[in-house]
């Protein structure tokens, strides 16, 4: 790896930082000379100079399409210029694969009635199609509103967050379509009646009750938990020891999963994965909130 | 990775004071000249208004095109060749960001060469005046004729120009 300051070749104020430049083989002075084909891009060749912050974002957009086509099979050897075009190229079917993951989560779910959830995918909507890959590769789409139960990392940039955010999306999809619609709504109303308005994560009550079901050896179909069902509960996950407690869930998102014919590793490993977030907040509620956590459905 | 601000390394600051002195070629047509001590404070003025003005800069740089454009004026004392090239570079990089991007290289300097010697006779602070509030004022994409700009000035102020 080349650790040097290049000149600044043509005799320019700057010089990119020291930091060197992991994975890529690519000295300073190459993601210099890269940079100043970008700017002459972005101005159209009518500037020799940019804003700070523009030469900046141009920056980060060559070091970021650079670090995705490393991580997808792209050259390292390559001259950084051909680099860049197969990194960008690889950008491009990214996005394809994007624009897939999307159509499949513009299908009908009950989310769709929490305004921030059709908001949130519309905004990805206009991201996807305004995704600008030559000059800003790195932004991730602005205007997620709603959270999903497993929050995409916040290191992951451009096309990559949006990749995660989605999957994450269809995941909770996933869950969802396994039952009836007129179900969902009944339990979201049961659950916060002001569910469309706020910004919650509506997959959340879904997977707790249908835990809940599990692990009471009960059909997770209904989704609905009574009195008795809650007692047991409280003391199966509420007062057992910790460890115990998570045993429990752990076999019991398997069932869960099992039972509605969730077979994909990814997905099961998206729930799964939290299982650990889950148990903490079962466990700080108390008796008053236990009732908002395991719903009885349909007339009390 | 973060964009740093670096001194110039020696070979390109060499590189930048001799590519101001072969200008000279043209300029002294015209009896401006700078020393090669003058030509070298002007590249340390470049530096300093680019990172005054928060920009960064590529390729051959605005100030060959500078010097080309200004170096025929009939405004420009000898005595204060130097003075006046940082003058006018200044005034260049405070427009440029005024202008938001909005104005090419060529377009700008045609606008203030036009300016400094027409209407602002000589004035850098004039001519820079006259073209911010023009570009404030400016609501198309169109560049009006330098004329133009200079009564788009003197409206700004309320002022009636009286037609000579």
């Amino acid at each position: 790896m080349k650790n040097e300051i290049m000149g600044s070749g043509s005799g320019n104020n700057k010089d990119i930082a020291k930091t060197v430049i992991n994975p890529h083989e690519i000295s300073n002075g190459e993601i210099w000379e890269l940079l100043q084909q970008q700017v002459l891009k972005y101005t159209g060749a009518d500037s020799c100079s940019v804003p700070e912050e523009v030469a900046q974002q141009l920056l980060n957009s060559v070091l970021y399409s650079l670090k995705f086509g490393a991580l997808h099979g792209v050259d390292t050897q390559l001259p950084a210029k051909q680099q860049l075009l197969l990194s960008q190229q690889k950008l491009v079917l990214e996005t394809e694969r994007v624009k897939g993951l999307y159509s499949l989560a513009r299908c009908e779910t009950p989310y769709a009635g929490n305004v921030y959830f059709s908001q949130t995918m519309q905004e990805l909507g206009i991201w996807i199609n305004l995704y600008d890959i030559r000059f800003f590769a790195q932004l991730p789409p602005s205007g997620i509103d709603y959270q999903l139960m497993v929050p995409v990392r916040e290191t992951l940039q451009g096309v990559e967050y949006a990749a995660a955010y989605l999957c994450g999306v269809l995941a909770e999809i996933k869950l969802a379509a396994c039952f009836a619609p007129s179900l969902l709504v009944d339990l979201f109303d049961k659950w916060m009646p002001e569910w469309p308005d706020l910004c919650v994560n509506l997959c959340e009550p879904i997977l707790t009750c249908g835990l809940g079901c599990t692990v009471l050896d009960r059909s997770p179909n209904l989704l609905s938990i009574d009195d008795e069902g809650r007692n047991r509960l409280w003391e199966l996950l509420r007062t057992s020891p910790a460890e115990q407690a998570e045993k429990r869930m752990e076999t019991a998102v398997a069932q869960l999963l099992n039972q509605l014919q969730i077979w994909p590793e990814n997905i099961r490993g998206y729930f799964k994965a939290q299982i650990p977030d889950l148990l903490v907040r079962i466990r700080n509620t108390g008796e008053s909130g236990w009732r908002k956590l395991f719903i009885q459905l349909g007339p009390v | 990775m973060e964009l740093d601000l670096l001194n110039l390394e020696s070979s390109a600051l060499s590189q930048k004071v001799n590519s101001i002195m072969e200008l000279n070629k043209t300029s002294a047509g015209f009896g401006l000249e700078l020393t090669e001590k003058q030509a070298l404070e002007l590249v340390q003025h470049h530096a300093k208004t680019l990172r005054v003005s928060g920009r960064v800069e590529f390729g051959e740089g605005i100030m060959k095109k500078l010097i080309f454009a200004f170096c025929d004026s009939s405004f420009i004392v000898p005595s204060r060749y130097e003075n006046t090239l940082e003058e006018l570079m200044d005034s260049f990089y405070y427009l440029k960001n005024e202008s938001k991007d909005g104005l090419s290289d060529d377009e700008l300097l045609e606008i203030m060469e036009k300016l400094y010697n027409g209407k602002c006779q000589g004035s850098a602070d004039y001519m820079r005046e006259v073209i911010y509030i023009w570009l404030r004022s400016r609501s198309t994409l169109e560049i009006p004729d330098a004329e133009d700009i200079f009564y788009a000035e003197y409206e700004s102020r309320g002022m009636d120009f009286i037609e000579e």
